[in-house]
């Protein structure tokens, strides 16, 4: 049951990853996946009786999620001096067409 | 039964952030799944994971404010038609319960399903052994993640950085 709700949490990141169209919404959906991996983890190590290493796997992974934000800022910052937006559509614009 | 309330505040409060249009209460509900991550944490005797939850969700509620302030996104609307975002809710949400399936049957091949009830430790590892366990036997994987986090913050500021020759 436990292990379901977990993945109902990061099936919910999946979506938001999906579901939204902003970079900012993207962050949000890769936090919430992250929750429920996390979760995931240290239920996994209590349930297998080491609940010590489900505990710093669990601490990794959410200490691991301050670099990706500030390397996913520092790339939307990037974009937006680009571009002057932070639609995630407007990343095709960078594709060279072809000379026809 | 607070595990249970707990699991129920992060579960509501992350479906409002994912399917809200308003990213100002999306930022709000995130904030407040992370705190009841951190509760979940705490409940369940996993004192060092639920500090560090708490303190890394309220970190990226706040730069999130902060940028959507920035980039004109913390008071606009959807974009999208109602065409639009309804193919974009039914393609989401069919790969999520796809996911969701996938861990249910994976939990159940590895028996990894069991009750709330077993999961809250009589006697749960303090922070003193936490320490002790980083600095014994996991001092490498905690170096690289440190290294990481230094080379992330180097490289992000060389990226975000405005060229000078223009």
């Amino acid at each position: 049951m436990i292990i379901i709700f977990s993945g109902i949490l990061g099936g919910l990141g999946l979506v938001a990853l999906i579901y939204r169209k902003t970079f900012l919404g993207l962050i949000l959906g890769l936090q919430i996946f992250l929750f429920g991996a996390g979760l995931m983890i240290v239920f996994a190590g209590i349930i297998a009786n080491s609940p010590m290493q489900g505990f710093l796997l669990g601490l990794f992974i959410s200490l691991s999620v301050a670099p990706q934000l500030v390397v996913i800022y520092a790339l939307v910052v990037r974009f937006f001096s680009l571009k002057g937006q932070t639609h995630v559509d407007a990343l095709s614009s960078f594709i060279e067409k072809e000379p026809e | 039964m607070i595990l249970w309330c707990l699991l129920l505040v992060t579960l509501s409060s992350a479906v409002v952030a994912v399917f809200t249009d308003d990213f100002r209460r999306a930022v709000l509900a995130f904030w407040l799944a992370g705190l009841a991550m951190g509760g979940v944490y705490l409940s369940i005797g996993a004192e060092l994971v639920a500090i560090v939850q708490c303190v890394v969700s309220t970190l990226a509620a706040v730069s999130m404010t902060v940028y959507a302030i920035m980039f004109g996104e913390y008071c606009r609307v959807d974009f999208r038609t109602r065409t639009q975002k309804g193919v974009a809710f039914v393609y989401s949400m069919g790969i999520g319960v796809a996911f969701v399936v996938l861990v249910g049957l994976c939990g159940k091949k590895l028996e990894l399903n069991v009750s709330v009830s077993n999961l809250i430790l009589r006697e749960a590892p303090g922070l003193v052994s936490c320490g002790e366990l980083i600095l014994k036997e996991y001092f490498l994987a905690f170096e690289i993640l440190v290294v990481t986090m230094f080379v992330a913050l180097i490289g992000s500021g060389g990226v975000g950085r405005e060229e000078q020759d223009k």
